[in-house]
């Protein structure tokens, strides 16, 4: 894994929301390695700072509410956070394109789907306009609508349609890197399956990198190769899918797990989290899963470093191997 | 979408004619002899009788209000002023012109800046232009539009003598009123079209355009500005209605013989026809704009014109 | 009994939660002191007055404004000050009943219309067409030119000019809540259609109708004030704010005091209840939240 090439490289990440003298550190210094052409799935609970990421790297953080305080963005060998306006202008929907998270309100009630496509073909290729149309109904074709469907408008479209026009909308340019925002968080179960089986083939089509954000762990045993799980803006466990899934260490990945039907591995009762997720706006000293944590002790209220528990296995507890241990028991 | 407008029509008809029997029901109800009120405390029972006949109102209610809807909507006949004794529609015509003028300029001043101004604000938000023209907006609508005209005439002709303050005659008397017939439409508009842009701004669609790699100038323009304009329609529309609707109290600020004046000579002498002709002649209007305003949500949105559609079937 | 106390718990927390938002802009703080103090000074100024609201006095013709007449004096030498502080009752208490007049029947026709549906709904949605065909300014002219002058016809003629947006509004809001499931699982434990009308919709439509009431209770006062102006409504020697704008426009170039005051009033009383409509908007709107 790591003679790979590593192609989006985030170094020390903090972005801070400020609004009404109250700030909001959405993301920690969060560091994430992804390697060309595989998929990271970005797992946590909602606010917990997964979409603040993916619209640091895409430079669309809301402004002037959101700040990037520190660290660095490489893509390809060059940091994003250092390009000016202009140069991202090129890179948005050609080299990263993103898919969101709310096909309902992500595309303009006002333009045919047809036009939403084109436009983003004819900024980033030297189309006219018949050769893009043209493009932009093979683009529809690719997601499974009929070309024809063309000069149709946004409200004519089911949900799980609209998303698959979003996502034709981000693939238009052969993007490098998709970031996937919970792409089907808004969408009927039989319908998740089919968008999440799409995209994982269009992917691997047109080789692209790609940053899955879920809070879903079903969605990441599908999709994903590697997973970083966030909370509280920082990240707690990362790893390639089998370490974390079969040697989980987080006591918090390991409540994820606990509340999931399907994974949670011979048991009978579901096991939520207890307590809730930290006020943002004051999150408690060191490890911020401390308050819930079942391992929690004084020491969990100092910084905690990450442990390298085997190559490319990280995780941000210092009682890793009790949680590891009762994890053992149980099974 | 024919269908559709013809419906509209038709029932546009139908509201005028509702509105036309409540317009006579309430002239009727107006206390007063208006035989009286033309001939002088003075006159005798008798020739009141016969002024009474002459006028036509001797007759019963139902009576005269088949004959004003029959004359109104079948013959177009608005009436002869019962004081002055010439055909409403030619007093009308005459005066029309100036409250057209003053209403029109009012609507085009009002949307174009109050529209720009909030735009502005929006753009803005937070910062000492956004305070600045939201200050400003609260307070014109706070202030009556009739009394800051008064204060407008006392500044800009009493004292600096560069505008005339009544009546017509020249172009420059019409400055003034259309600058304070539209304040309070800069006013609204700029609110409206403020909380509309601000709106779109949060929309989700518009951080699409910006992940496509659009430039931002062009993502205000060609996502943000039309999505924001729906509700400022709406503002602009009711804005004219109000300009117009008000009239009868800006013209008798400016001494201006327009159309409300023209009222409100009607109401003071218990001239039914004047009044009735007048109102209708509001109403009228009033049902145009919010006809024109419906037909121009329907061309601009999609989706709303798939509900027309939908209505036809 | 325990329901009962939890659901008014909730609801003094709710309100006490809603002041506090509302106190929170400095707008809304502003327009609450403003009223505050536009009330105070209109219902107790006039009992310190040492003048009669009609106490005419002809050696004091137009007055300028002086240590003995603040404001100065009206053509008939009444003192101004004194005829403002009467007026700001007349209209402090028009616009108040106005507002709640015609919201009590904006609300109560438009839920019946919105949840009631049918035949019901479309007579009176027919009725609010034809209504609103006539701007509410006209209305309440010709309302006026029948009903006379006097306080009540006043109060009639500007209800009846206010209500047709009200009940558009009021059904609006009542149609779409109807539609959420809550109001379904209501129906099903068979609540009956007047409890759920009163017991589910009406609190939604009441906080928006808060809301524009208080923006009308401005724009009455105007309205009112333009009626007088124009001779109708309330009429002189009542010291109504519009009518001594009207007694005071022939001087304007000579005595422009006269005329100067009776504006500043309004707006300021107009100003006051703005900036608390919009404190509560932005308290009571879900949307403008966070």
């Amino acid at each position: 894994m790591s003679e790979e090439k590593t192609y989006l490289d985030i170094k020390d990440l903090e972005v801070v929301y400020s609004q009404a003298k109250k700030t909001v550190r959405a993301v920690n210094r969060v560091s994430l390695k992804l390697v060309k052409g595989k998929t990271l799935g970005l797992v946590g609970e909602t606010g917990a700072g997964k979409t603040t990421i993916a619209k640091s790297i895409m430079r669309i953080l809301p402004n002037p509410q959101a700040k990037v305080l520190g660290g660095q963005i490489f893509l390809d060998g060059e940091d994003l956070l250092e390009k000016s306006e202009d140069e991202m202008y090129d890179i948005r929907g050609t080299k990263v394109a993103m898919v969101f998270q709310d096909p309902m309100t992500a595309l303009n009630p006002l333009m045919t789907v047809g036009d939403q496509i084109l436009e983003v073909l004819m900024l980033h290729n030297d189309y006219d306009y018949k050769e893009g149309l043209k493009k932009a109904g093979e683009m529809l074709e690719t997601v499974g609508i009929p070309a024809e469907r063309c000069p149709e408008y946004p409200h004519q479209f089911s949900g799980g349609m609209k998303q698959r026009v979003v996502i034709a909308m981000a693939l238009a340019c052969n993007p490098e890197l998709l970031l996937a925002d919970e792409p089907t968080t808004a969408l009927d179960v039989t319908i998740q399956a089919q968008v999440l089986d799409l995209i994982k083939e269009l992917k691997k089509s047109y080789n692209t990198s790609m940053i899955l954000i879920t809070h879903d762990l079903g969605v990441v045993a599908e999709t994903c190769d590697d997973v970083a799980v966030i909370y509280a803006g920082k990240i707690v466990e990362s790893g390639s899918k089998e370490d974390v899934f079969d040697r989980t260490s987080h006591p918090y990945t390991q409540g994820l797990f606990g509340s999931l039907p399907s994974v949670a591995v011979g048991e009978k009762r579901l096991h939520p989290i207890g307590g809730m997720p930290p006020d943002p706006t004051n999150l408690p000293p060191g490890c911020a899963f401390w308050p819930r944590c079942p391992y929690a002790t004084e020491e969990c209220k100092e910084e905690i470093k990450f442990t390298n528990l085997s190559p490319g296995h990280f995780c941000r507890c210092i009682h890793s191997d009790k949680a590891h241990m009762a994890l053992r028991r149980k099974e | 979408m024919g269908r559709y407008i013809l419906n509209r029509i038709i029932w546009m008809i139908l509201i005028l004619i509702a509105a036309a029997f409540v317009i006579f029901t309430l002239m009727y109800l107006v206390p007063g002899d208006p035989a009286k009120s033309l001939l002088g405390p003075d006159a005798s029972y008798e020739v009141l009788e016969i002024k009474r006949h002459e006028l036509g109102i001797d007759r019963p209610y139902i009576v005269q209000l088949g004959d004003f809807l029959y004359k109104t909507f079948i013959r177009f006949d608005l009436g002869t002023s019962w004081k002055f004794g010439t055909p409403v529609v030619e007093d009308m015509a005459e005066r029309l012109p100036r409250t057209l003028i003053i209403g029109v300029s009012a609507l085009v001043l009002s949307a174009v800046l109050g529209t720009v101004l909030g735009i502005f604000a929006a753009i803005n938000k937070g910062r000492w232009q956004d305070s600045t023209t939201m200050v400003l907006a609260m307070v014109l609508i706070s202030v009556p539009d009739f009394w800051l005209a008064l204060m407008f005439i006392l500044l800009f002709s009493a004292t600096l003598g560069w505008l005339p303050a009544y009546g017509i005659g020249s172009v420059g008397h019409y400055i003034l009123p259309i600058i304070c017939s539209s304040l309070f439409g800069v006013a609204i508009n700029a609110r409206q079209g403020r909380s509309a842009m601000l709106e779109t701004i949060r929309a989700e669609f518009v951080v699409t355009a910006r992940a496509k790699g659009q430039r931002e100038n062009i993502v205000v323009r060609k996502h943000m500005l039309p999505n924001a304009l729906m509700p400022i329609i709406t503002g602009v529309a009711g804005g004219l209605t109000m300009t117009v609707a008000g009239s009868p109290i800006m013209e008798t600020v400016f001494s201006i013989p327009g159309i409300g004046q023209y009222m409100l000579v009607g109401i003071n002498g218990l001239d039914a026809p004047i009044v009735r002709a007048c109102v209708m002649f509001f109403a009228l209007f009033t049902t145009v704009v919010i006809l024109i305003m419906d037909l121009c949500y329907a061309f601009l949105d999609p989706r709303i014109k798939a509900q027309y559609s939908r209505r036809k079937g | 009994m325990l329901n009962v106390k939890r659901e008014n718990q909730l609801k003094s927390s709710l309100f006490g939660d809603f002041l506090e938002r509302l106190m929170k802009t400095a707008a809304a703080k502003i327009g609450v002191v403003l009223l505050v103090f536009m009330v105070l000074v209109c219902f107790v100024g006039p009992l310190l007055s040492p003048y009669e609201k009609n106490g005419i006095d002809l050696t004091n013709m137009y007055a300028k404004p002086s240590a003995d007449h603040l404001f100065g004096c009206d053509a008939m030498g009444r003192d101004i000050l004194t005829r403002l502080l009467y007026g700001g009752q007349y209209s402090l208490i028009l616009g108040l009943t106005t507002a709640v007049v015609s919201s009590l029947i904006s609300i109560l026709m438009g839920c019946i219309a919105g949840y009631f549906g049918g035949v019901t709904e479309t007579l009176i949605m027919r009725f609010i067409d034809v209504w609103s065909a006539l701007p509410g300014i006209l209305l309440a002219i010709m309302v006026s030119a029948v009903m006379g002058a006097g306080f009540f016809a006043t109060v009639f003629a500007l209800t009846i000019g206010a209500i047709a947006g009200g009940v558009r509004m009021t059904r609006g809001q009542v149609l779409a809540e109807r539609k959420k499931e809550y109001i379904e699982a209501a129906e099903s434990i068979n609540c009956s259609k007047l409890s759920i009308m009163f017991k589910h919709l009406l609190p939604n439509v009441v906080q928006p109708m808060i809301i524009i009431a208080t923006m009308n209770i401005g724009a009455t006062i105007m309205m009112a004030a333009g009626l007088s102006y124009i001779g109708l409504g309330i009429q002189p020697p009542t010291p109504e704010w519009g009518a001594m704008l009207a007694d005071g426009r022939s001087y304007i170039r000579l005595y422009p005091h006269i005329i100067t005051f009776p504006g500043i009033a309004i707006a300021i009383t107009v100003l006051a209840v703005n900036l608390i409509g919009d404190g509560l908007r932005d308290a009571l709107d879900p949307k403008l939240r966070d």
